[in-house]
Formats: structure tokens, sequence, C-alpha cells
């Protein structure tokens, strides 16, 4: 009884040394093995991005660094997979200054894995800071006078990849990559005035508020933080592949577990310190 | 139209060499002559001033969504006016990549309000050698040593020959490679970790089953904590992909919360935030708002 | 219009515009109006008084907030917190993320300290702009929360995942906790680590339940009418639906049907 009791008051060094034991081993180990099961609005997000017409562009948009980086790269790097293999074209911006650097190095290194060039089939747009309602918008009316030029200074007209980007009516679909949460201002102000699809990609604690969006139509699709990446890489035919994103699901698997048991423990101490009469916890207000 | 052209005259998309020197020096004494104008108004006129500029900057955006951008039809003709009001709409519409210009260069000195914040508040620090200066000194020196080691990788080196040049470029990208990627995205990184640590200790501490309306809370959130990773889907795969037992696999109950009671209460947190958005930005948009910050003497 | 404003939009937001004006000009002609207690709100008090007994210092930390609706309504909150403070002579620590929110909290602080008869006690340097990288930012706040050894912390603001950072840390060192945020997804955080927290849109009632103001009381209910018209309008289209289904059973619905498809549900459309 008093074992239990203790369970509920365990040192918190101790859960944390366990913690990063418990989420060490997959990431070390590097498993392979892709989940089996696609939520629906991963499948979305893949066909909305397969419906995409030649002669219109893939819109990144992207607002992480590399706090979230375990998360949104996988992402990324998933989508950029699948524009390459089926030659859609596609352009990055970044609403964060470090994000933008990572955002183009992760672009640099899925382009050397599949042999693309930078400008012919992907550019990116450098970071961009201000009002996001009044850039959004405005890149819908007018995308070249909006942007002028790629993060490395060379005019959006020397780039085959988006020269021929006017306005809304040649971006194809919108992917909203970010760990801040942008998705209102795109649907406010481009998406859904301008009947464009948009593609939501959020760290998994976001997720849960964009299913309203979903229901509604306002998101095409949705990758759930990285899980949604892992099933987006077994529909991009990469469900064998031992990547980040499968390390990352199995790391986060074995975490859930052990926080699931660490509750179960905690219940069992406190019920059994309510039973012997011993008061815990409680306001310190009031 | 007319305001178009001369728009576009006065105010071209890319200015270089000597004018825009000219129009530089001309921005300049605008502001000043704005900012001495501002200055100049009576007190008691100062919050008509900023209530008239708060105003006509909201109506921007409400003007160009809710105007209607083709003529009204009415019967087999137009009502009258409409057509003027279409054609003001459009030209609302044509201005956003102006404004968009705007907001990017409004940011942009909010940046550099806040680099000039920080050199203040920490050159003050060693300046007078408070505790910890040495903490602001490491500030200056990572802040300089980012930017030169930032621009020198990209920008192309004058005055040297070749072999010098690409030597500084070189060393430049390798030293910027460990700062940028070393330093600051293991920093960062670092700092996100920190939450997988605390939520351990959070969730360990803090759920308790005291009710039962705790105790559907916990099966709720193990139930979606366990479907949304592989070894949920493992636990349960035993049981069909189709048919009545396919609806108690771990994803399928966690996507039918997900969709159902999560979205439910969702979109409810969302319209009652979307509501009180609607209001704060009514009360300031009209210069109603009220508190020490809006009722100060300007 | 554009593609997208219906006749719907304009009804919807004429009424809600009204509620709003029409709750406010009421409130400020002395109409009484009545708010319900709000747990996390009506604790500030003795959480101040908490850090006096103990001595120690308070944290004030806006979040992520910007010069928007989120951060001014944080330094609306801040400014009646900074006046309990003031009474008390207690500090309050308030580290910014955003350098234009820095001048402006700078000025309320100033001002707050003044109405309570005070201006000596304002101290320049409680009011930080520390960075505005939002995980720099929080490692400063943990250090203040630390170094200090804050007995009370007020989080109200725009948080993203700094929220269970501050809080444990908080935690850790023994402080009183009070949260609110509209950042929907950062409030489960704050409930397992704070010790009261304020949910959804009790964050803008916070202003006119702390101040009392006419203005502001008459917002808050003029809003409340208008989540009045939201239910009002969910609850027709989820009959109009029940009954557009039922109709393949009950022909005769037909009729009722026509109309609730050709007066609400056109206006109302799924996005495409």
């Amino acid at each position: 009884m008093n074992l239990l009791i203790k369970l509920q008051n365990i040192d918190r060094r101790i859960l944390y040394v366990l913690v990063a034991i418990v989420l060490s081993v997959p990431v070390i180990m590097r498993p392979s093995k892709h989940p089996d099961f696609v939520f629906p609005e991963v499948q979305h997000a893949y066909d909305t991005i397969d419906s995409v017409k030649p002669g219109q562009i893939v819109l990144l948009s992207t607002s992480w660094g590399a706090g979230t980086k375990a998360e949104n790269e996988p992402q990324t790097q998933a989508l950029m997979r699948h524009m390459f293999a089926k030659h859609i074209k596609f352009a990055v911006m970044s609403w964060d200054p470090a994000g933008s650097e990572i955002t183009f190095q992760s672009g640099e290194q899925v382009q050397k894995d599949v042999h693309a060039t930078y400008g012919k089939d992907w550019v990116h747009l450098g970071y961009k800071t201000g009002a996001a309602n009044a850039i959004i918008s405005g890149l819908a009316e007018n995308f070249p006078r909006v942007m002028k030029q790629d993060r490395k200074g060379t005019p959006l007209s020397e780039l085959p990849a988006v020269s021929y980007v006017k306005n809304y009516k040649q971006i194809g679909v919108v992917v909203d990559i970010t760990s801040v949460g942008l998705m209102s201002y795109w649907i406010s102000y481009l998406t859904t005035p301008k009947h464009i699809p948009l593609i939501y990609c959020p760290t998994a604690v976001m997720s849960a508020s964009a299913y309203p969006y979903l229901d509604s139509g306002q998101l095409k699709g949705m990758l759930n933080g990285v899980m949604g990446a892992v099933q987006y890489e077994t529909l991009i035919g990469r469900g064998n592949v031992a990547t980040d994103a499968s390390a990352t699901s199995w790391a986060l698997s074995a975490a859930h577990i052990y926080i699931i048991l660490l509750i179960l423990l905690g219940n069992l101490g406190y019920l059994a310190a309510k039973r012997a009469g011993i008061h815990t916890g409680g306001s310190r207000l009031g | 139209m007319m305001l178009h052209r001369i728009s576009d005259a006065l105010f071209p998309v890319a200015v270089h060499g000597r004018l825009l020197w000219v129009y530089i020096a001309a921005a300049l004494i605008v502001g000043v002559l704005g900012l001495a104008g501002l200055m100049s108004v009576p007190p008691r006129y100062r919050k008509l001033v900023v209530a008239g500029i708060t105003f006509l900057g909201g109506l921007y955006f409400s003007l160009e969504f809710l105007l209607p951008h083709q003529p009204i039809h009415v019967g087999a003709g137009t009502l009258p006016g409409s057509a003027g009001v279409a054609h003001f709409a459009e030209g609302l519409t044509n201005a956003k990549p102006s404004v968009a210009d705007w907001a990017m260069i409004i940011g942009s000195f909010a940046l550099l309000l806040g680099t000039s914040n920080l050199f203040a508040i920490h050159g003050k620090a060693v300046k007078k050698r408070t505790p910890g200066w040495y903490n602001s000194l490491a500030f200056f020196i990572s802040f300089f040593a980012i930017m030169i080691v930032g621009f020198l990788k990209d920008s192309p080196i004058h005055g040297l020959n070749y072999h010098a040049a690409h030597t500084i470029q070189s060393a430049s990208t390798s030293l910027y490679m460990i700062l940028f990627n070393g330093f600051v995205q293991n920093l960062d990184a670092t700092m996100f970790s920190l939450i997988a640590f605390y939520i351990v200790s959070a969730a360990y501490r803090a759920f308790r089953v005291r009710s039962a309306e705790a105790g559907l809370m916990m099966g709720t959130a193990g139930i979606i904590m366990l479907g949304l990773v592989p070894v949920g889907a493992w636990l349960t795969s035993w049981l069909p992909h189709t048919g009545p037992l396919a609806s108690l696999r771990l994803e399928s109950i966690t996507y039918w919360l997900l969709i159902w009671p999560n979205m439910a209460v969702q979109r409810a947190i969302e319209f009652g935030l979307a509501i009180g958005w609607v209001a704060m930005s009514l009360r300031i948009w009209l210069s109603l708002e009220r508190g020490s910050f809006f009722d100060r003497q300007l | 219009m554009t593609d997208f404003a219906n006749p719907a939009a304009y009804v919807v937001e004429g009424l809600l515009v009204f509620f709003i004006l029409w709750k406010i000009f009421s409130a400020r002609r002395g109409q009484d109006l009545f708010i319900r207690r709000i747990p996390g709100l009506s604790v500030l008090d003795e959480a101040v008084g908490r850090a006096t007994e103990m001595g120690r210092p308070m944290l004030y930390a806006p979040g992520m907030s910007g010069l928007d609706i989120v951060g001014l309504q944080s330094m609306s909150i801040m400014s009646h917190i900074i006046k309990r403070a003031a009474n008390y002579s207690t500090r309050v620590i308030v580290p910014l993320c955003d350098p234009v929110l820095y001048t402006v909290a700078e000025e309320v602080a100033k001002d707050a300290y003044a109405t309570q008869g005070v201006p000596e006690l304002f101290i320049p340097e409680d009011i930080r702009y520390l960075t505005n990288q939002q995980f720099a930012w929080a490692s400063g706040v943990v250090g203040i929360q630390h170094r200090e050894k804050i007995a009370t912390a007020f989080y109200f603001g725009a948080y993203a995942a700094e929220a269970l950072i501050l809080a444990e840390n908080g935690q850790m060192v023994g402080a009183i906790q009070v949260a609110g945020t509209p950042s929907i997804i950062q409030i489960p955080f704050f409930l397992a680590a704070c010790d009261y927290t304020i949910i959804g849109d009790e964050y803008y009632a916070a202003s006119a339940y702390l101040s009392r103001e006419p203005t502001l009381l008459g917002s808050l209910v003029g809003q409340d009418y208008g989540k009045l018209l939201m239910i009002g309008l969910v609850l027709i289209g989820v009959v109009g639906v029940t009954l557009v289904a039922l109709q393949t059973r009950f022909h005769a619905l037909a009729g009722v049907n026509h109309v609730f498809n050709e007066y609400f549900l056109k206006y109302f459309p799924r996005s495409t």
C-alpha cells in the first residue's frame, strides 16, 4: 500500500531519464515499418496534389523552424517527393527567418536524391515578413509583384518553374506546413474566395482544431503531424524505407505507452492514498 | 483608372540608381513632415486624428470584401450606381499588391525595431557591467558573427583576386553551417524537446481520475493516444478491416472521436472565439475600446 | 461582390455588428448588465496577495502576442494586475516577445503605477524585451522564473509550444499560476500545469470582467446575443438537414425541404 502511495510521487528526474531512453531506442534503431492504415484526410491530401493541372504550381507555405523540424520536415519532404515524382512545379515560401534556411536545405536534400533542378522544378521564395493577410491577398492578385524574386535574389521571370505564374489562377493547391497556424489567413484571403484547395500540415497538437474546416470543405486534406507524414510516405511508395518519419512514429508509440503507464501508476497511487485517508493535492488558493 | 495611372507614375514597381536615392530622400522628407504635422495637431484633436486614420485603415479590407465586384442586375437592367460601386471595388482589389508591399515594409521596420531594442538593452548591460553582462556580450558576438558570415557566404566579394575571394566565401559557408546548423537549429530543437519531458511530468502529476467525467476523459485520451500511433493499430490488428467489428479497431474509434465529438466542441469554441474577435476588432476599428492604453492622453 | 460573400454574410455580419453596438450604447446609457463569475479571473487578487505575503515578485508573460487583438487584451489584463500589485508594492516582471508590444507595455505599466499614485514604484528594467524568437524567449522567461523565484505567474496572451515549458517551470519554483489564452490547443497544457485557466472567449471577456467598464460589458453582452444567433442558425440547419434526410421516407416533407433549400441552405453552402 505504501509503495502504491509513493508511486504517485516519483521524482521527476527518474521520469525524465526513462522518457529519454524510451524515445531514443526507436530513433537509434530506425525501424522502416510504416503503418498500414491511412486516414481519409491524408488520402484526400494525396489525391488533391495528384489532381494539380499542368500549367499550375503548388504553393508551399512554411512557417516552421528547428523546433518542429521533427514533425514538419517529414511532411515537407514527403510532399516534395510526391511533386517531383509527378513533375508538379512548386514554390516554397517561409514566414520564419530560420525556417527559410531550413526548408531550403530540406528541398536541396530531396532535390539531390531525385535529381531535380532548382529553378526548373521548384523554387524557394525566401522569408516573408509583414501582415500575412495583406501579403496573401496581394499575391492572389499579382504574384510576381508581391513575391518579386527567390531567396537568392533571382527575379521570378528568370525561373522557369514560376515565370508563368501571374495570379491565383496559376496556383493549383496551397499547402500550409506550419507550427504556428496561418490556416485562417489562407482560408479567408485566398483559398476560399478564389476556390483553391488548401492542404493543412500542422504539428499533431494543432490538428484537432482543424476538423471543423475539413468537414466544411475549407480544407481539402490534412497531414496530422509526423503520423500524417508517415502515412503520406506509404502512399508515395516509401512504405518500406527507413525514414525519419517512421523512426519518429515508433518513438511516439513507445512514448505514448510510457505516458499511459505512468498515468495508470499515478492513479493507482492516488486511489491507494484516498483509501488510506491521506489527502494529496488541491488548490493552493482559496 | 486615373488614380491608378497617377499611382503607377508616382510609385513605379522598381527604381534604380540615382532615382532610388531621390525616392528615399523624398520618403524621409514626407515622413518627417507627416510626423511634424501630427505633432502640431492640438492635443484635443489628436484622438480624432488617430480615430480617423484607424477607421480608414480598417475600412479597406471590409469594403474590398463586402462591396459587389459586378453590377447588380435587376430585371433587364442593372441597379443604378452599382456599376460605379463595382468599378470602385475592383480598384480596391487591384490595390492589394501595393498594400502587400506596404505590409512587408512595415514588417521589416518591426524587425529593425526589435534589433535596435536588443542593442539598447544589451549595450547598456555591457557598458554598466550589470550582473550577467557577459551574456549580453555573447549576444553581440553571436549577432555580428552570424550576420557577417551570412552576408559573406552569399554576396560576391569585390576587390580581391579569385582565389582569395573563393577562400573567404568557402570559409564563411563552413562557419555559417556550424553556427546555423550546429548552434541555432540544435538549440531551438533542444528547447522544443524539453516539452517531451515536461508533458510526462505534467501528465503524471495532474491526470487524476477524481470523478466520472475525469475517468471518461482519461479513457478517451488513452484511446486517441494509442489510435494515432502504429502500436495502437497493432493492438487491434486481429480485428477484421471490414464488417461491423472493423469499427472496434483502435484507429477507427480514434477517427470517430476526432471527427464527431472533437469536431463539434472545436467548432463551438471557434464560434465563441470568432465572435469575441469580431467584437474586439469592431471596438478598435470604431475607437470604442476602453482601457489604460486607449484612454491615455495623446 | 466577391466569389465568397453572399447575402447571408451581409445579414449575419450586420446582425452581429448591430447586437454589439446596440448593447455598447445601452450600457453607456446606464443599463445594468450581469456578468457571471469567471473563476480564473476572480482569483487574480488573491494571487497578487500571495506574492505580497511571500515577498517575491510576480511574472506577467504575454506570450507570443504582438500588437494585435490578443496582445491588446493582454495589456488590459496586465494593467489591472499591475494596479493591484502597486497597492502592495509588489514587483511585476513582464518579459516580452514583440518589440512593438514592448513599447505599449512600458506605457501601460507606467500609467498603471501613476494611476495608483505610486509612479516611483515603476522599474523600467522590469518590462523587458527579450527576443522575438519563440524558444529563445521561453528560455529567457524560464531563467527569470528561477533566478527571481517568482511567487505568482500570469500567462495571458497568444501561446504556442512554449506554454508547457513556462507552466512546468513555474510549477518547479512553486509559483501560483493563472493562465488564459485564445490558443485553444495550448489550453490543455495550461489546464494540466496551472492552478487556474480561463478558456476560449473568457479571455476576451477578461477586460470587461476586471474593469466593469460599460463599453466592454455591453460588448460582452452583445457577443452573447451573437452566440444565440449562431445557435439559432445551427439549430435551423440541423433540423432542416434532418428533414431533408427523412424526405426519402416521408415524401410530404418535399415542400418544407424546398423552402429550406431555397431560403437557407443556398446561403450556407459547403465550400467547393
